[in-house]
């Protein structure tokens, strides 16, 4: 029937009439299908902004005297609540702390040990190889504890959320005096605008002056939460500082073979590029 | 010949000095890059730090 | 995108001129007042040695020794928040915010608000206000602290 009609620019016409239709339908059905952006500003998440960390940047590692701090701040403040299981003692030797103190700090604590000769159960003085003690035996207990939220484990927190350090700070910072009017939580929630949704079970926990610095610092609330978001980006990248010096070298190496293979393709090249191919016409 | 065109002589040692000049090209660039890596980071690294606290200059005999 | 940024701001480092004379001030105020308290401490020690060491010792060491800043510990996020909140560019946003808390406020305390079909929270304003402050404090912060 589209042939029956004869001349080839009424073909085209109603060609492009049908396209245009199709295509015009498709994008009003289902423009709003296409993308995932379902949620509301608070459902999301407030944004949180960037801060000047040290460790930004292709070459920048981190500060360790944060790290040092950020880790008195986790053991004082949050290892109440949350665990930090991918981290062992050893871990933080040469990195915040000397080998001697960090025995210090697990001798403290004790360990099960190997069952005795008539198989009964003790416990041992923590060594290096030992990892960071959780807070709770298990889920359950966490649970109890919290009116049924889990505090999750933080050794990964910082590549495990959007946003990275930025939203770790914010939230720790953000926790406004009161929620915004009209806001109605669940009870024994909290309001925070940067955690998706904005009501979070944890509360408050960083305030002035918290904590006690060895080095004199003062213990402000953003100075805090600064060095343990520090502390737990070390804890989630401990590689962070050698990853930057072996992009460095990578970045050197690569870039410098390029442009050598440039160099020597236009070398090996330059017969053929300059050759003059002359044609004489057969003499008749 | 000249010393440079010698080397291509024989294929034994063109592969040796390639060899020999990676390996030590290796340990002068490592170094080269972790001198300016620590120097650009300076007062930020472990290294740095460790001094700076009461404690850590007491009891920093044995290791890092 | 990132890369090429942090290459740039290798190559050529951003400093914030502001912050060194606001701190080279508050030092210059805070030696000042310090060797005040200093010689307030020397006179009120030898006082004290001549009276005897009892009560008050503590107390006025204590206010004296601990304190680095002339009064408590302010931190500066506190202090960017306030300031940031002040500039006229999110004024408005501040002003919106309070219109909106009023309006929901009143909304809610009439009678028939459980039953509403739809009620209004101020997230949105809160949010606008937020991410004004966040601009501000956001480039400025790090440099206040250690």
């Amino acid at each position: 029937m589209f042939r029956a009609v004869s001349t080839p620019l009424a073909q085209k016409f109603i060609t492009g009439a049908v396209a245009t239709t199709g295509l015009g339908a498709s994008y009003l059905l289902y423009q709003d299908s296409i993308t995932a952006n379902a949620m509301t500003a608070a459902e999301h998440g407030l944004h949180p902004p960037a801060y000047g960390w040290s460790h930004n940047g292709m070459f920048e590692t981190f500060d360790h005297a944060s790290i040092r701090r950020g880790f008195q701040v986790y053991r004082d403040v949050c290892a109440a609540c949350h665990s930090l299981d991918r981290i062992a003692w050893r871990n933080l030797v040469g990195v915040s702390h000397t080998a001697s103190e960090a025995k210090a700090f697990c001798e403290e604590l004790e360990y099960d040990d190997e069952p005795d000769d008539e198989g009964a159960p003790r416990k041992r003085p923590g060594k290096l190889a030992d990892y960071l003690p959780s807070p709770y035996e298990n889920e359950q207990a966490a649970r109890a504890a919290n009116q049924g939220a889990l505090p999750p484990d933080l050794s990964l927190i910082v590549k495990a959320r959007h946003g990275a350090c930025d939203y770790i700070f914010s939230l720790l910072t953000g926790y406004p005096d009161e929620p915004p009017a009209g806001v109605v939580l669940p009870p024994g929630s909290n309001y925070n605008p940067y955690f998706p949704g904005g009501s979070i079970a944890m509360g408050r926990v960083l305030f002035d002056e918290l904590v006690e610095y060895e080095d004199g610092t003062p213990a402000t609330t953003s100075q805090m939460a600064k060095d343990v978001t520090t502390f737990l980006n070390w804890a989630a990248e401990p590689e962070h500082d050698d990853r930057k010096k072996w992009g460095l070298k990578a970045l050197i190496v690569t870039s410098s073979l390029y442009l050598v293979a440039i160099w020597v393709k236009r070398f090996k090249w330059q017969p053929i590029k300059n050759r003059k191919i002359r044609f004489d016409p057969p003499k008749k | 010949m000249s010393f440079i065109a010698s080397l291509f002589q024989r294929n034994s040692i063109y592969v040796a000095t390639i060899f020999g000049g990676a390996f030590a090209f290796q340990g002068f660039f490592d170094v080269a890059v972790t001198k300016w890596y620590e120097n650009h980071n300076k007062g930020k690294l472990w290294h740095d730090v460790k001094g700076k606290f009461l404690d850590g200059g007491d009891e920093d005999e044995d290791d890092e | 995108m990132s890369f090429l940024r942090d290459l740039i701001d290798f190559a050529l480092p951003v400093a914030y001129a502001e912050e060194p004379e606001n701190e080279d001030e508050v030092e210059e105020s805070a030696k000042v007042e310090e060797e005040e308290e200093a010689e307030a401490e020397d006179q009120e020690e030898a006082v004290e040695d001549a009276e005897g060491d009892d009560e008050g010792d503590d107390e006025d060491e204590d206010d004296e020794d601990d304190e680095d800043d002339e009064d408590e510990l302010k931190d500066p996020l506190d202090t960017l928040r306030d300031e940031c909140q002040e500039t006229s560019a999110c004024k408005p946003y501040v002003h919106h915010f309070h219109e909106c808390i009023e309006r929901v406020t009143k909304e809610m305390e009439e009678e028939d608000y459980e039953s509403k079909h739809y009620k209004e929270d101020c997230v949105e304003e809160f949010f606008h206000l937020q991410h004004c402050i966040n601009d501000c404090v956001a480039p400025k912060l790090f440099h206040k602290l250690k």
